[in-house]
């Protein structure tokens, strides 16, 4: 009993401890700059996807905070110019990104979703 | 442990006003959560996974295992309470139980940083699934809150504790039904 005892006397005290850290957290730590896009190629999109979409639709686009794109953007929107302009200017919790991407960056990961996922 | 399984129902003196407090900190708790969430912009990104392939999958499976621990500790308040057999709880179950909850508390933290600092609060009651779950969230840890301030206290109502740790665990099922399940639905299972 004094074990165990001493174990959530051990854990509260972590506990108290990474609440902290979280509070400190939330107000001082600052996002990364993305990391650096191919500027052509095939990669490009999918370097994109890892580094702008994939923390909300999902690392293989099957959803998460934002909705799943893999096998269904494209019967979504069936013209990929609707696709873009979603990207571009935002729609609801989703963010614009046409000060982040070029329009071609966003064409490329545009394109990306819907035949790579 | 007499006055929880026979709670009185009326407030001794000075038992409402601890019960007050506690509940004025948890509403702190929760609120300040659900602004900042909601005035702080979004990172869109993670601090780490922790070896998953994604933030999401990393926060589906630690919800999850949030949720086991909440499980686990239900039962076991249960079992103190006399509520699972005639059989007493043995000794070694209170400080289990006090493990069970602190190690949920500890797994939920890496979770909730990631949706206040890189998602943010939904507002928008339109998006149904992530509104509630932000509504959950924030008022998840309000309501934990209370509940340490009430097994702290020895001037709170003896039907706090469990009144309290319901609630508890009913929003981290809604939390978890509007996340980890939502997530594991869309996209299979285990999606590690």
């Amino acid at each position: 009993m004094n074990t165990l005892n001493r174990v959530v006397r051990f854990v509260q005290v972590v506990a108290a401890v990474a609440t902290a850290a979280f509070v400190i957290l939330l107000f001082t730590n600052a996002p990364q700059k993305p990391a650096a896009i191919p500027g052509s190629g095939p990669e490009t999109g999918q370097a994109i996807f890892a580094t702008r979409c994939a923390s909300c639709h999902g690392a293989d686009g099957g959803g998460g905070y934002g909705p799943a794109l893999a096998g269904v953007v494209a019967h979504r929107f069936p013209n990929p110019a609707d696709q873009i302009a979603v990207v571009a200017n935002g729609r609801g919790a989703m963010p614009s990104f046409k000060d982040s991407l070029t329009p071609a960056q966003i064409a490329a990961v545009v394109e990306y979703t819907r035949t790579q996922l | 442990m007499a006055s929880a399984t026979a709670p009185d129902a009326k407030l001794a003196p000075g038992e409402n006003v601890t019960l007050l407090a506690a509940a004025a900190a948890g509403a702190a708790v929760s609120v300040a959560l659900g602004v900042y969430g909601r005035h702080h912009t979004p990172a869109g990104q993670a601090l780490f996974t922790l070896g998953f392939s994604g933030t999401i999958n990393m926060k589906a499976w630690l919800a999850s295992i949030v949720l086991v621990f909440a499980i686990v500790q239900v039962l076991l308040a249960l079992w103190m309470y006399g509520k699972l057999g005639r059989r007493a709880a043995p000794p070694w179950v209170g400080p289990t139980h006090r493990l069970a909850g602190t190690l949920a508390f500890l797994v939920s933290l890496p979770v909730a940083y990631h949706c206040l600092w890189s998602l943010g609060f939904e507002a928008h009651p339109d998006h149904a699934r992530r509104f509630w779950h932000s509504l959950f969230g924030c008022a998840f840890y309000g309501a934990f809150t209370i509940k340490v301030l009430a097994v702290r206290s020895r001037r709170m109502p003896g039907w706090t504790l469990p009144v309290v740790g319901g609630l508890v665990f009913a929003l981290l099922v809604g939390l978890w039904l509007t996340s980890a399940l939502w997530f594991f639905n869309n996209s299979g299972f285990p999606s590690f």
